[in-house]
């Protein structure tokens, strides 16, 4: 079976890699074609999750998903017309600068050939848009300290999202933002 | 090996229960005519099922438990196939109302009939293993009550999350929103 690979180095900490790619509710922010997806089940280092594509069919894909902390983790598709048996993202390195690597292998399927489902698990893209969601993660502080160094240019606006609330810099200076008491509860204000 | 995942709005137990217990197959089973047990020693059970599906077949097979937790089951005696085994793997479900079941059947018809095909059939009866038992648990009044969920293991939502930034250069401006950047030049 052909096996496709994709790696890029990242700077953040593995453990940060390891809860973004095993946070199976949301993956519809990241990774391409997936709209909608959840854990099924999930027991220690194994879980079931199920992702929906953006096809005419909305098609549901379930995997199998094992789990070894800060290092790997591996898909295996149960069932569907997925032309892919396995997908094994691996996490290497340590200290804030780690190697993630996606190694996709297929299986022949007719799913293959329709369109959608047959771009779906594209390595390149995947670890591309991993590496966006991982840059909009502040490194772990005590504090939630946002200001970004290095940076060229002189500071506007920024928004977080901590604990504390939403962290508002606006040239320099830092508001605390809290949910209204409605929000909170689940009620939308108008 | 087909594999198919199979939500049941049951608990774990009564799920595991329907499962094992052998002579009621014929009740939900698809196809199943009859099933006997031939001998029970420990978590081993030897079985005859009689299933009228395609062809009529006769096999033995012989289960294997670990109680609420997995059945596998494996051909021991029979003329019609090659090779019959599987397992049903189940799992809380993590919305707390039910169990999952990952259900794993391997099929050798030996030289009757090709892979694709065979592949196929399975795959239909493993649905239709879903339904049926589904159905059969509903008839026996059994519902699903939430189970205590596990400690969430930490995700991302507790780190600290950037979300905007918007940054003033010689050039005009960068926008950097959830992981994009976008420049903006002056108009002057």
């Amino acid at each position: 079976m052909p096996t496709r690979r994709s790696s890029a180095t990242v700077a953040c900490d593995a453990g940060l890699i390891y809860d973004v790619l095993t946070d199976y509710e949301s993956y519809a922010e990241w990774l391409p074609l997936v709209v909608q997806s959840k854990t099924l089940a999930r027991e220690g280092d194994l879980a079931i999750a199920e992702f929906e594509l953006a096809t005419r069919q909305k098609d549901k894909f379930d995997f199998e998903c094992i789990h070894t902390r800060n290092k790997m983790v591996l898909w295996r598709t149960l069932g569907g017309r997925l032309p892919i048996a396995q997908a094994e993202w691996t996490i290497t390195g340590s200290g804030n600068s780690c190697e993630v690597t996606l190694a996709v292998t297929g299986r022949f399927h007719w799913g293959q050939f329709l369109p959608g489902v047959s771009g779906f698990l594209n390595p390149k893209q995947c670890i591309k848009a991993l590496q966006s969601q991982l840059s909009t993660f502040m490194p772990e502080t005590s504090t939630p300290d946002i200001a970004i160094r290095n940076e060229a240019g002189e500071r506007i606006l920024e928004l977080a999202e901590t604990e504390d609330g939403i962290i508002c810099w606006i040239r320099g200076k830092k508001y605390i933002l809290q949910p209204e008491p409605e929000a909170r509860s689940g009620g939308a204000s108008q | 090996m087909i594999k198919a995942v199979i939500n049941v709005p049951a608990p774990r137990a009564a799920v595991f229960q329907v499962l094992s217990d052998f002579p009621r197959y014929k009740e939900w089973v698809p196809g199943c005519e009859a099933c006997s047990v031939n001998s029970q020693s420990g978590s081993t059970t030897e079985t005859t099922i009689t299933i009228n599906s395609m062809k009529r077949i006769e096999l033995g097979l012989r289960f294997d438990a670990q109680p609420d937790t997995a059945l596998a089951f494996k051909m021991i005696k029979g003329k019609d196939l090659k090779a019959y085994s599987g397992t049903y793997r189940l799992m809380d479900a993590a919305d707390g109302m039910g169990t999952v079941v990952i259900a794993e059947l391997e099929i050798d018809v030996g030289m009757m009939a090709p892979r694709f095909m065979v592949d196929k059939i399975t795959r239909k009866m493993m649905d239709d293993t879903g339904v049926a038992i589904r159905a059969h648990i509903q008839k026996m009044g059994i519902q699903a009550a939430p189970v205590a969920k596990p400690a969430a293991a930490p995700t991302r939502r507790h780190r600290a999350r950037r979300l905007l930034r918007v940054t003033k250069t010689s050039a005009g401006y960068s926008v950097w929103l959830m992981g994009e950047t976008h420049e903006v030049k002056s108009a002057n």
